[in-house]
């Protein structure tokens, strides 16, 4: 996940409960609540989310400005896996065009059956790069688009 | 210190016809005295936390402040209703109105602040700046009925000037001008703003001193005596507006002070002035100017309060009250420093007024830190009065502890739900010239956001939740998470941002 914060490019990977950052720092991460976080041990708490393109946030009494461009006007090439995991179903094939929330892939990780959505409407499928069964490891190219 | 008088044989109903914070802290000082608040609310503010503070309050009803704190009448009758003999008007909406001061005496109600006569002084500012000019320098300028004269005056003492209302107050309708052609254009709208907002379509013209600082003087006087705690340091603003205040003044040397308090004393003395009342300056160049006295009770006197120890509203009350000043100017005796910081419910970066419900308020409890406030968890901020939404108050021996204080509280002070103030606040407790002292009123507009490395990590974070990272650290068997939500941001291009984030809107 790319975000920009105050202008600052960040390359966010989650691992786990490590989240690593620009290929570099890994970083342990809990969620205490839908606001609050610790990062190594330093507690964080989100006050105020505004709308908009950046959006700001307000974390600690500080204010951040956050960009991420919204998905339906994003260039979408690929699917990946988003955690590791072993493909149970595989629902579309080369050459289809897929809708908005059509479930492409089902993914099942730490016991649990994760459905993995398209995320733009008349999407054609180019590639489908694994079968059924299959083994994944998070990041995993599973499905490009043309 | 002032117990050596007791109150607690009269039997004096007080109605506060004010609203939120002020409301509160009136209260609280009324019930110190032995005296029983009543309070007023509009049907904005039937769920205001000050009705809770009051022994009983009346519903006035109406949701702007005309149909409800300005309306004298409903005022005026529900103290009447309540059995209150006196009445105390906070800051803002009825508090400088010489009329509802007179209209209180008509009604044998007492007024509590300045008389009638003192009032229509302070609130006419030909008149007041006529009064001062007798005692000390005034800014070059007078009150003009036509645009010949502006121009004529304009001419004389040379631009920019600025267009003030003569009836108005806390720094609305104000108009820099920097030719003859903006003159030309903006007087007869000036006059016109000038009767919507005041009632009167009088002005005048000043020359502008382009950023000098804000000092102001609290004194408090009675009949016979005239005091003063000391001054307050107000260069921090915006549109005209108050953001941070800090007592004692980091550029005043003791000679300076020595002379603006002298010479607000006697500008006081001169107005024939009674209860508190603050004298407020320009500085620049080491020189004073004296702009206007304010005669109510004022957002920023807590800072006044920690570092004297004197309870201004006590001494309003016993004033009022007849009971005369409890305290000599040998009495006062200023120790440490204090700064308070407004938290208003706006944008932090724009300042756009913005009402809204508070999901959480938590305030950290810690030591030297007072918090004025009539906000809680759950509370929706309606829409028609001002955005002030809390006031912090950080005091200490030293100037830079009372500046860490405040920098601590404020990371832990949680205001959910709208955005606040805060930021603008830490930004500003982080910057060189804040630090320094070295700070005027155009200290705003080379303000840039403070924030940290590890917080941006955290922005970034959080801004992928609700349902993003909620997987991170729960049970395996909750994790339910929509998985495309965490893989749809690998490919996004970069998002490249004109928003400029470098600056505050003044």
């Amino acid at each position: 996940m790319k975000i920009k914060v105050n202008n600052t490019q960040y390359d966010i990977e989650i691992v786990g409960d490590k989240v690593r950052v620009n290929n570099d720092d890994e970083l342990i991460v809990k969620q205490l609540n839908s606001d609050e976080l610790k990062i190594n041990e330093k507690l964080f708490h989100l006050d105020f989310t505004g709308e908009g393109e950046p959006s700001i946030m307000i974390i600690n009494g500080m204010v951040y400005t956050v960009s991420k461009e919204s998905p339906i006007h994003a260039s979408i090439k690929e699917i990946k896996a988003p955690i590791a995991g072993r493909i149970v179903k595989v629902l579309v094939d080369a050459g289809s065009i897929v809708l908005k929330d059509q479930v492409l892939f089902v993914l099942e990780a730490m016991k649990m059956e994760n459905r993995l959505l398209c995320p733009a409407n008349g999407k054609k499928v180019k590639e489908i790069k694994v079968v059924k069964g299959q083994s994944v490891m998070t990041g995993e190219v599973l499905l490009i688009f043309e | 210190m002032c117990s050596h008088f007791d109150l607690s044989s009269l039997s004096e109903n007080v109605l506060i016809a004010n609203r939120g914070e002020i409301a509160i802290r009136i209260a609280r000082t009324c019930k110190k005295l032995d005296l029983k608040p009543f309070g007023i609310y509009s049907d904005a503010d039937k769920n205001s936390l000050h009705i809770k503070y009051c022994e009983k309050a009346v519903d006035i009803g109406g949701f702007t402040p005309a149909e409800s704190y300005l309306n004298m009448n409903k005022i005026i009758e529900a103290a009447n209703a309540l059995g209150c003999e006196l009445i105390h008007p906070g800051y803002g909406f009825l508090s400088e109105n010489p009329d509802f001061a007179m209209h209180c005496k008509r009604e044998g109600l007492t007024f509590i602040g300045p008389s009638y006569e003192s009032m229509s002084i302070t609130g006419d500012k030909a008149r007041s700046r006529q009064v001062a000019s007798r005692i000390t320098s005034i800014v070059d300028g007078g009150e003009v009925s036509n645009e010949v004269m502006a121009m004529d005056l304009a001419e004389k003492i040379g631009f920019p000037v600025i267009l003030k209302a003569v009836q108005g107050g806390g720094g609305r309708g104000l108009r820099i001008i920097r030719s003859f052609e903006e003159l030309k254009e903006a007087f007869a709208d000036s006059k016109n703003e000038a009767m919507i907002s005041f009632g009167s379509d009088r002005i005048y013209i000043e020359k502008y001193i382009e950023n000098p600082r804000h000092i102001e003087v609290q004194v408090l006087a009675d009949d016979s005596n005239v005091i003063h705690l000391g001054e307050r340091e107000c260069s921090v603003q915006r549109r005209h507006q108050k953001l941070i205040e800090e007592t004692p003044s980091p550029v005043l040397t003791v000679e300076m002070r020595n002379s603006i308090t002298k010479t607000a004393i006697a500008i006081i003395n001169e107005m024939k002035y009674t209860n508190a009342g603050t004298v407020e300056f320009l500085f620049k160049n080491n020189k004073f100017y004296f702009m206007e006295v304010n005669a109510r009770i004022q957002v920023e006197h807590p800072i006044t309060e920690v570092v004297t120890g004197v309870d201004i509203v006590e001494q309003q009350l016993r004033i009022a009250l007849g009971d005369g000043l409890m305290i000599k100017q040998e009495d006062v005796k200023s120790k440490g420093h204090a700064i308070e910081c407004r938290i208003n419910s706006e944008h932090p970066l724009s300042f756009v007024p913005t009402p809204g419900t508070i999901t959480k308020f938590l305030t950290p409890e810690l030591e030297g830190i007072r918090i004025d406030t009539a906000i809680y968890s759950g509370y929706s901020i309606p829409s028609f009065y001002d955005s002030l939404i809390a006031k912090v108050i950080s005091s200490a021996n030293t100037r830079l502890e009372a500046i860490e204080k405040m920098k601590n509280s404020l990371m832990l002070l949680r205001v959910t739900g709208i955005p606040s103030t805060i930021p603008f606040h830490i930004s500003a407790l982080n910057d060189a010239r804040f630090i320094s002292g070295n700070y005027d009123t155009s200290f705003i507009d080379e303000l840039k956001p403070f924030s940290s490395k590890d917080g941006e990590m955290a922005a970034a974070l959080l801004s992928l939740l609700p349902k993003k990272i909620e997987f991170l650290n729960k049970d395996v068997q909750e994790m339910a998470v929509d998985p495309w939500a965490i893989s749809r941001f690998d490919t996004i291009d970069l998002f490249n941002s004109n928003y400029n984030i470098n600056k505050w809107v003044r």
